[in-house]
């Protein structure tokens, strides 16, 4: 049978491993963790940058709103006004209706001619806007300088 | 069990316990420092980000990736681009999907070649060896 000190001997080392397993858990762990926060630091990219390269084909792509003339030329950097609704941007660009929330989505106005298009998941969570200097071609043929703004939702 | 005795019993489970948390930490960053997972995780978003761009541009264009990835398989089709490594189980392929426009196709696939390319004609991006 175990003496009074005995007894306190057993309760204080079982006290001090419980500590020392809690502490050694917790810095391998935190070890882990670390090591976690520094692979995603290696391999992020800013929006931005995405954003940027996708919207090349709103103004560049004969699928999105570039136009294309009667000889089947495409012309960078000219919209075609006639293209710009959203059925079109639904053909240029389209999420996933149930989970394309989480993925980029833009809200599209062309400056001076006030006209507005979006797509699919787009609900006016704007993370950051960018802009191009263009040129819209009205229906009448006219050609007239404008600017795109475009509002980028990353994720919800 | 005299006090002596118990204390040098209690040092070598302490010496244990500590060789134990050192072995689990080495081989934690051993872990990350041999994997291939950053690098790729880095090829296919720069891969995407090169579809996207291609789709950004009226004509046909091609464009070396330009870095060596000879360790690497590519998957490309219209949902996105697969990397991965020979013999990797499923749940290790890096998937990067992206969307393309009414009537793009994506296609191509490599094998460890050093150097890959997209190629962009008319409306399909096909990845091929270079």
């Amino acid at each position: 049978m175990l003496t009074k000190k005995g007894q306190f001997d057993v309760a204080r080392k079982t006290i001090y491993w419980m500590i020392v397993g809690v502490m050694i858990t917790l810095i391998v762990l935190a070890f882990a963790f670390i090591f976690g926060g520094y692979k995603s630091k290696l391999t992020y990219v800013p929006g931005e940058i995405r954003a940027e390269y996708i919207t090349l084909r709103f103004v560049n792509n004969e699928e999105c709103f570039a136009w294309q003339d009667a000889s089947g030329i495409i012309h960078a950097g000219v919209i075609d006004i006639s293209k710009f609704t959203d059925e079109q941007m639904n053909k240029c660009y389209f999420t996933n209706p149930k989970q394309g929330y989480e993925e980029f989505n833009f809200g599209l106005t062309l400056e001076n001619e006030k006209k507005s298009i979006k797509t699919n998941n787009y609900y006016h969570k704007d993370d950051y806007t960018l802009f191009k200097e263009i040129v819209v071609r009205d229906d009448k043929g006219l050609i007239k300088k404008d600017r795109l703004i475009i509002y980028v939702q990353e994720n919800i | 069990m005299n006090s002596k005795g118990s204390s040098i019993l209690m040092m070598i489970f302490e010496i244990l316990i500590v060789l134990l948390t050192v072995y689990l930490i080495t081989s934690i960053a051993y872990a990350y420092g041999s994997s291939t997972m950053v690098a790729k995780v880095n090829v296919a978003e720069e891969i995407r980000m090169m579809v996207d761009t291609l789709v950004g541009v009226p004509g046909e264009a091609i464009v070396e990736y330009p870095k060596n990835v000879s360790g690497f398989i590519f998957i490309l089709d219209n949902a996105g681009i697969a990397v991965l490594e020979k013999g990797q189980a499923k749940n290790l392929w890096i998937i990067r999907e992206f969307n393309l426009p009414n009537g793009y196709k994506t296609e191509g696939s490599t094998e460890n070649e050093a150097r890959v390319c997209l190629e962009k004609k008319e409306k399909k991006i096909i990845l091929r060896k270079c």
